[in-house]
């Protein structure tokens, strides 16, 4: 499996804000979810990703093409998503159709009437006069009608309502299925990536924490309930957080667990209970790792 | 593409656009209006006066249309934060020029407003002997120093914010530096220099300084 | 120009009126000749402040400009200028004698300019020594003049104005003087006149709406006849009104004083002197004189040189459009080969 995106040491300052030796590998192919709390840095790589911005050190290849030198061809296979509403308010939603349909070569415009239907867009309505909802359903709509083969999604569903986020969430699903494009999608949103990649990098403080599969993401952090008293040194996983859980209990976050690590503990201080993490308490618990590498707390 | 982005400038400035082309249109109109017939003796004194009279609202008018293109032509992306017009697969300086050639259409359009309105109006008119009509030579100022306008302040609209910013800085300085030399006496003052310089001749403003007479000698 | 505002100067040259009309500039002439008179005391007073106070002299021949230290190279530099322009202008012999006030150029305390134009710092002290010189002259062209000097400068542009003012007033001779009849030129220029002057220079229906231009402090007397004209046409009355002190020039005093140096730069050497010679000689003998030329011939010239600077339209001189073009040009390259980012 080539890699769409490869992005390698990656520098990027401005005041109060820095990218630092950011390495991130999203597969051809992948549905690659990009996580990180508010502020992490999500949006000013993907900016960087598409050339929007100019990186201090570092490189960019997307397609195996360098950014910003091969950008214009870069561009013309990638569909973005942007968190904020980035087309002109004035137009209305059939002008920016043609708007966008004439900078695009491959523009399905047989795929856009479907998915103008299927999202009942008002065609002669302005831009700026659209719902929220609207609007983001649109903005889906242009990038996917362009069929581009990287699709960059930032937060493309924050602030939406149940009902639309999830017609606009399978669109991009039944999109990605006919065509096996590559996905970056951006969110904060756990749940919603839960169900949707099979990739799964994580940012925080402009660096990257993880970057794995998804199953082994999901798989390998566990909490472990143990006998009070256990050792964690040289356990074959490491232990992310450790507290104390009822009289002679203790609960431990791990990570790197494999179901025969079970028999580690042994008799002295036996395992009771291995429960699973949900992607948001492993996420939250693998910032707090990231945060904190020391892998206690109080 | 051309015409994609022709459509967003239109949509963006056409008020301002209908407005200064209908000015165009009726200005040469207006202004020859109401005149006398040609066997009155004060005849060519009313219509020299009246194309005198009007001259100062052509470079007025292509002024205020350089102003709303170039300001038309950057409104989307700046509201944008350019991010649809960069995310697009063309070169930039591609981008720009197609950005520009809309601008400059329909500036070309409200410079033919003006050819055809002082068109109708010169034949609207009898002319005395020895004097000319010039509507080709009127709309071609007209549209010239629209260009050039246009282009500064397409120049100067589409800077990044931080070229902006200097610029800002620098006008800054230059006003302040005027009240400090004022204040001291030094007889010199940078922002009188830097009007002059802009509109002396071959100076990119000075094609605004001119005879805009409709009807002349 | 207002030279302190440069954004009203800008919008002022937009709006400003390129071709002044004569019924302003009748309005004007009042002011300018007042102006001359203030601009005399105020020579004398600035003479008598300028031995007071400043530190240092610069001398070019007659022309002594009092400045201070740090300004006398700049002062002396364009008072060698102006005065060669004053000898080449009146002759060795007229400004070897001339009175000229003491120019003060700055204070004591002045320093130097920054970016001063030495150029332009001289035809400014010329501008003052030359008008000094003609108001010695005054009697002999100040009703012709109507009380302005002849100045020293006569741009292109001014004459464009003078074309246009030939072919706009109603006078009678001005078309015929626009082609080239010199003799029409003298009717139009007041060098050739009958008694009837405004009968010469106007047709009757053209005189109620001359009285409209009248302007100015007028008698009771006056007012009624101007009245009388302007809404009845009454013939007697439009010519108490219309005397040739109040009525409009075919061609305005520009137009005159551009005659006059005509006949100075024809004439060359000891022009000035043959034009401001003693005895009782009619002004266009006089300017036939200074020309060294029968005055149609200086006339035919003088027609010549207005019909060489009459306008051509609004798209001429066409290398103007070019320079916008190449402007348009050079700035476009400039934002095409900016940055991609923002």
């Amino acid at each position: 499996m080539t890699d769409t995106i490869q992005i390698c040491g990656l520098e990027y300052e401005v005041p109060g804000f820095a990218l630092r030796d950011l390495n991130l590998t999203v597969p051809s192919g992948a549905v690659f979810g990009f996580l990180g709390p508010n502020g992490a840095g999500k949006t000013t790589t993907i900016r960087l990703l598409l050339g929007l911005l100019r990186p201090v050190g570092g490189s960019i290849r997307v397609f195996g093409e360098e950014v910003p030198k091969g950008i214009v061809s870069i561009l013309s296979r990638v569909g973005y998503v942007p968190e904020r509403p980035h087309l002109y308010p004035n137009l209305t939603v059939a002008e920016a159709l043609s708007l966008h349909a004439a900078f695009h070569r491959r523009f399905d415009h047989g795929l856009a009437t479907d998915l103008v239907a299927r999202f009942t867009l008002p065609m002669n309505r302005a831009l700026s006069r659209l719902s929220k909802g609207e609007m983001g359903k649109t903005m889906i709509l242009l990038a996917l009608a362009q069929r581009p083969e990287l699709l960059v999604l930032d937060e493309p569903t924050d602030g939406l309502d149940p009902v639309v986020r999830r017609e606009a969430l399978h669109a991009i699903l039944d999109y990605v299925t006919d065509t096996g494009a590559t996905v970056l999608i951006s969110s904060h949103l756990v749940h919603e990536l839960e169900r949707f990649c099979d990739w799964i990098g994580v940012l925080d403080q402009g660096t990257i924490v993880a970057q794995l599969p998804m199953q082994e993401f999901k798989s390998g952090l566990k909490r472990l309930r143990v006998t009070a008293g256990a050792s964690a040194a040289e356990a074959p996983f490491s232990v992310i957080a450790r507290g104390e859980a009822g009289i002679g209990g203790e609960v431990w976050t791990v990570r790197g667990w494999e179901p025969e690590m079970s028999a580690w503990f042994g008799d002295a201080y036996p395992l009771r209970e291995v429960m699973d993490l949900d992607l948001e308490e492993a996420f939250v618990e693998l910032l707090r790792s990231a945060r904190n590498p020391s892998g206690r707390e109080a | 593409m051309f015409r994609a982005l022709l459509w967003t400038q239109w949509r963006e400035s056409r008020i301002a656009v209908l407005l200064l082309a209908a000015i165009a249109l009726v200005a040469p109109v207006l202004s020859m209006n109401r005149l006398g017939p040609a066997t009155e003796p004060w005849h060519a004194w009313d219509l020299l006066s009246a194309s005198m009279r009007w001259s100062s609202s052509y470079p007025i008018v292509a002024l205020l249309a350089a102003i709303a293109l170039a300001t038309g032509a950057w409104r989307p992306d700046h509201r944008t934060r350019h991010v649809y017009a960069l995310s697009l697969p063309i070169r930039r300086s591609r981008y720009l020029l197609l950005r520009y050639a809309a601008g400059l259409t329909l500036l070309l359009g409200i410079g033919a407003a003006l050819l055809a309105g002082a068109t109708i109006a010169v034949l609207r008119v009898q002319v005395p002997p020895l004097l000319h009509t010039y509507p080709v030579g009127l709309a071609l100022r007209f549209c010239m120093a629209g260009l050039v306008a246009y282009t500064l302040l397409f120049s100067v609209s589409g800077l990044t914010p931080r070229a902006a910013r200097l610029l800002a800085a620098l006008l800054l300085l230059l006003i302040i530096a005027s009240l400090v030399a004022d204040l001291l006496g030094l007889g010199w003052n940078p922002v009188e220099r830097a009007m002059d310089a802009l509109l002396s001749p071959y100076s990119p403003l000075s094609i605004f300084r001119a005879r805009w007479m409709l009807v002349d000698v | 120009m207002c030279r302190r505002w440069g954004w009203a100067a800008a919008l002022a040259l937009l709006w400003a009126n390129p071709l002044a009309a004569q019924g302003q500039a009748e309005a004007l002439r009042r002011v300018e000749a007042q102006l001359d008179s203030m601009r005399g005391v105020a020579e004398l007073r600035a003479s008598a402040l300028a031995a007071a106070s400043a530190t240092d002299t610069a001398v070019a021949g007659r022309l002594r400009v009092t400045t201070s230290v740090p300004l006398r190279p700049l002062a002396q530099a364009a008072a060698d200028q102006a005065w060669a322009l004053l000898v080449r202008r009146f002759g060795a012999s007229v400004t070897s004698r001339a009175t000229i006030p003491v120019i003060q150029f700055g204070d004591a305390t002045s320093s130097p300019l920054a970016g001063a134009d030495t150029s332009e710092v001289a035809r400014g002290f010329e501008r003052l020594a030359s008008d000094a010189i003609w108001r010695h002259q005054g009697a002999l062209f100040a009703e012709w003049l109507r009380g302005n000097v002849p100045g020293v400068e006569f741009p292109a542009s001014d004459r464009a104005v003078i074309a246009e003012e030939l072919l706009r007033t109603p006078a009678r001779s001005n078309r015929a003087c626009y082609q080239g009849d010199a003799a029409a030129c003298a009717v139009s220029l007041g060098l050739r006149v009958g008694p009837d002057t405004l009968a010469e220079w106007y047709l009757p229906e053209a005189w109620p709406r001359l009285a409209t231009m009248v302007g100015g402090q007028l008698s009771g007397l006056e007012t009624v006849s101007k009245q009388q004209c302007e809404q009845a046409g009454d013939s007697a009355a439009c010519r108490a009104i219309l005397t040739p002190a109040h009525v409009l020039l075919p061609v305005s005093v520009g137009g005159r004083r551009f005659l006059l140096q005509e006949a100075l730069d024809v004439g060359g050497d000891g022009a000035f002197e043959r034009l401001t010679s003693a005895g009782d000689l009619a002004l266009a003998d006089r300017l036939s004189n200074a020309a060294g030329l029968p005055l149609d011939s200086l006339l035919t010239r003088w027609s010549t040189a207005i019909r060489a600077g009459a306008p051509h339209g609004p798209a001429q001189p066409s290398w103007e459009l070019f320079l916008a073009a190449a402007w348009s040009a050079l700035l476009l390259l400039v934002v095409l080969g900016g940055p991609r980012w923002r």
